[in-house]
């Protein structure tokens, strides 16, 4: 009874330390399973992200993208798609959705180009290249897109590895695991009480428990996963970079490949490491550089040095300064692209 | 290994569970704290673990000979073995071309066999020991024909010397030098290009030198025995939770720890321990390596400083970054204390308390009853006592107190900011001496005591701005500002916050601790107040430790 009181108290007394001296931000994540074997955002939802900075509303279309408007496959004519693959960069956390910058690269797209263009969201918090390749396999491409633009996010090798998806066999990408939904299960059974809800979208304490927790067993799974993978390394493709990355690199192949056929082209977003407000560093292996076509915006974060363009207090997401100056490179980028591009992937 | 890494925690708790696996067995267990120490020394640089070994066999020898005027046999072979094999194993191989790399739990050791004994320092060095222990061996039968008298004061002189010789070179030679050039430009305009050498000061040197150096002297002064075994003594001078920031333990006090078996802690031995550790973790994480951000803001111009800066108009900003410091060097240096008193409490050691709340004193002779004991009570049974303490004229009580804090400060570094920060506190002794102020004194009123505390708090601060400033230049702008242009701009008030939101805490138990003049309020209190106290520890730990990872500030002393 005692032990029961004690814990109890933890719990209430965690609550309050932490609301009174390090307000945790609250992100709730509203995912499920999807149907080809990883999570995918819940479709139709509301939700509040909050944090010390910021208070932002999520809402999600019939098909779990963030977007105030629905999206057919079917590409209207005259109409310029680019589907976005992500993880919570992508997703636009930290801001409201006019201030994304896939948002702000859109009307500055319509802008140069004159032309109407949607952007089809399929980031979902949390993804790695390998579960944005099965996103884009699966959904993507049923969009016709003319751009796929992809944000790399220096988190990326490691998901990759533990997600266990895919692996390089023999210098080849082969598909390993057929699901990976880390926690999924468990969060729609506790997401179906509403005990839980209100927890994960109030409770400091549950919040920071939870990131916590996760974090100590990602940084354990990564280890291991790396363990497992240097063991193999022997008939494995290792690249310049090491062998977190030679798995990375196929799996881009990959998507490339994929947005080759659907008549697309790809274009790589750096999502710079902040260090400071003054000092940012790339994340981007020099062989992904070489091979592919990517932008980053640190030069032009470098001469905003000093600005708030990541939030501070919470997970690091972009702010809409941030946004905004991510969105100018990407448009300059994805206008020349699209400009260049052949009328046959225009909408039908 | 820092006390706040992660390695730390591993090592802590696989040397622990071996050490109470050996429970009963003193010699094994004694061998164990000796390994697990040099390894924990090793891991900063192996090399200099050659220095501590010296210190221990010349001490051990000197204090065996002037104890009992002579050395067994198996004891000199004990000490030359040990010193060779030590040159053998910390010097002469090269440890910079063993690689050891880990992927994942995968761990890989790479050596390159051809370039392992290839440097001609270590061998050299391993020559001058092989000569060394040979003339001490031959020259041992002579030297024990002396008089009692000659050989006790012969080998007092030899391990003073010795010690000094060590520390002198590491940590002052390049000092001296580099004040002996500056002499030499002024007066004869001459700047001798040779002067100065590429010294690395080794962490911890001057704690262990002066622990070891209290050692032969209680056994000269015949207030405690030679040790006649060497791994116990060995395992004293190095003991790991104090071997690098002290408390600078005595023979006395320490050393019959290590000759008989410790007891198996019980529940309160535990708890007590680990209260200490993450008291100590609290105070510097939390609140010394937070605030350490708030003084290197303010400080950071007047370290790089050039000739020629203007003079700040933000007073109050400085003033807060001087009351930070004040936290930071007492969280930081009292945390190691903290730290490293609950880790000897879990091996069944007890060591001395180094801190009294210090910020409580109210004038300077009760400062340095609270502040680094260790040191200061060194300072008085071994410097300033021999020099005749307070026993002759006023003057000489006032010369011997300014001589003592002016080599303590000296103690502190090899700059000539610490030599004033010695000078300044010494002239704060003589001052108080003087007027004959005693604010501890019974029957003081506690409104005047609380003044009086505050007062010398200021002049404490004073104290710390000598000791944190990188160039006298920096002193006198900080006066000039926080006197003169007292003003508040914003970000003082934003660094006034930062402070009291960090330190709060600290100051609340503080103010519990002196009013029930208990260091250990906790253990009277209910378990629930307890365990509050406890959530809001580790909660903090766990949310608002700077992830800096900065050194503590005394590792470079």
């Amino acid at each position: 009874m005692l032990l029961v009181f004690m814990a109890l108290w933890i719990c209430f007394a965690g609550e309050m330390f932490l609301r009174a001296f390090d307000p945790q931000p609250m992100l709730p994540r509203y995912v499920q399973a999807g149907d080809f074997g990883i999570r995918v955002n819940m479709p139709n939802q509301v939700y509040v992200h909050k944090t010390p900075e910021y208070r932002v509303e999520i809402r999600t279309n019939n098909r779990g993208m963030r977007a105030n408007v629905d999206y057919t496959y079917e590409k209207p004519a005259g109409v310029k798609r680019v589907v976005v693959l992500g993880d919570s960069f992508g997703m636009g956390y930290g801001v409201k959705l006019e201030d994304t910058f896939t948002e702000q690269m859109r009307r500055k797209l319509e802008s140069s180009l004159g032309k109407k263009v949607e952007i089809i969201n399929l980031s979902v918090s949390g993804y790695g290249t390998a579960e944005e390749l099965l996103m884009l396999q699966h959904e993507g491409v049923r969009y016709h897109p003319d751009l796929v633009l992809l944000a790399w996010h220096a988190t990326d090798p490691d998901d990759n590895l533990r997600s266990g998806l895919f692996a390089v066999e023999h210098g080849k990408l082969v598909r390993r695991n057929a699901t990976y939904l880390p926690g999924v299960k468990i969060r729609e059974y506790l997401f179906s009480f509403a005990i839980y809800r209100w927890l994960a979208g109030n409770s400091h304490f549950y919040n920071w428990l939870r990131d916590f927790a996760g974090s100590k067993i990602k940084q354990v799974m990564a280890t291991m996963k790396r363990t497992k993978v240097d063991s193999a390394s022997n008939d494995s493709v290792s690249s310049k970079e090491g062998p977190d990355y030679s798995l990375s690199i196929a799996l881009l192949d990959a998507v490339k490949l994929e947005t080759e056929k659907a008549g697309a082209k790809l274009l790589l977003l750096e999502i710079p490491v902040r260090v400071s407000r003054t000092e940012y560093l790339p994340c981007m292996p020099e062989e992904i550089r070489r091979r592919f076509d990517v932008v980053s915006p640190i030069k032009v974060f470098q001469q905003h040095a000093g600005s708030l363009l990541y939030w501070e207090k919470s997970h690091g997401h972009f702010t809409p300064l941030g946004c905004e100056i991510v969105a100018g490179s990407l448009a300059e980028a994805a206008t020349k692209m699209l400009a260049t591009q052949s009328g046959n992937s225009e909408g039908i | 290994m820092l006390f706040t890494s992660i390695d730390f925690a591993v090592f802590l708790v696989v040397v622990l569970a071996a050490y109470w696996l050996l429970r009963g067995r003193l010699t094994p267990q004694n061998l164990l704290l000796l390994a697990a120490s040099y390894f924990f020394y090793g891991y900063w640089d192996v090399r200099f673990l050659y220095l501590i070994v010296i210190s221990t066999v010349v001490d051990y020898s000197c204090a065996q000979m002037i104890d009992r005027g002579s050395m067994a046999l198996t004891d000199r072979i004990k000490a030359s073995g040990f010193l060779l094999a030590s040159a053998l194993l910390f010097v002469v191989p090269d440890y910079s071309v063993v690689q050891f790399e880990h992927s994942g739990f995968q761990l890989s050791l790479q050596v390159v066999w051809a370039q392992m004994f290839a440097q001609t320092f270590g061998w050299k060095v391993f020559a001058a020991s092989v000569i060394a222990v040979m003339i001490a061996n031959l020259g041992y039968a002579r030297l024990q024909k002396l008089d009692e008298a000659h050989k006790r004061k012969g080998f007092i002189i030899a391990s003073v010397v010795a010690n000094l010789s060590i520390l002198g070179f590491f940590k002052y030679f390049n000092f001296f030098a580099d004040s002996f050039s500056a002499m030499s430009q002024t007066l004869f305009g001459i700047t001798p290009e040779w002067y100065t050498l590429d010294i690395i000061l080794p962490v911890g040197i001057s704690f262990y030198t002066f622990q070891t150096m209290s050692y032969t002297i209680d056994v000269y002064r015949r207030e405690l025995k030679a040790s006649k075994r060497l791994i116990d003594f060995a395992a004293y001078v190095s003991f790991f939770p104090q071997l690098v920031a002290g408390p600078i333990e005595r023979g006395k006090h320490l050393l019959p720890q290590f000759q008989k078996l410790r007891p198996v802690p019980v529940r309160d031995d535990v708890r007590e321990g680990c209260w200490l550790i993450a008291w100590g973790l609290f105070k510097k994480l939390v609140i010394a390596d937070n605030l350490a951000l708030v003084v290197n803001q303010t400080f950071a111009p007047f370290d790089q400083m050039v000739a020629g800066a203007t003079t700040p108009e933000d007073g109050l900003r400085l003033l807060v970054a001087l009351y930070a410091f004040a936290l930071q060097i007492y969280c930081d240096f009292s945390g190691y204390t903290d730290i490293a008193r609950g880790t000897a409490r879990l091996f069944g050691f007890n060591l001395m308390i180094n801190f009294r709340l210090p910020y409580f004193a109210t004038d300077p002779s009760s400062f340095w009853r609270r502040w680094h004991i260790s040191l200061s009570t060194w300072l008085r049974d071994y410097l300033y006592i021999p020099l005749g303490g307070n026993r002759g004229t006023s003057l000489m009580t006032y010369r011997n107190l300014s001589l003592t804090m002016l080599l303590g400060g000296l103690w502190h570094g090899a700059s000539w900011t610490f030599v004033i920060w010695g000078a300044y506190q010494g002239a704060l002794l003589c001052i108080y001496r003087a007027l004959g102020i005693d604010g501890e004194r019974a029957g003081f009123p506690a409104w005047k005591k609380v003044l009086m505390m505050l007062f010398f708090f200021q002049l404490t601060c004073i104290g710390w701005l000598i000791f944190r400033a990188q160039n006298v230049e920096t002193i006198s702008i900080f006066l000039d500002s926080i006197f003169l242009h007292p003003f508040g701009s914003e970000q003082a008030w934003l660094d006034l916050k930062t402070v009291f939101f960090y330190a709060w805490f600290l100051m609340l138990f503080q103010v519990i601790q002196y009013r029930t003049g208990n260091l250990n309020p906790m253990a009277n209190w209910h378990w629930f107040v307890r365990l509050n106290v406890w959530i809001y520890v580790i909660m903090s730990l766990l949310t608002l430790a700077s992830s800096s990872g900065r050194e503590f500030i005394y590792f470079a002393f």
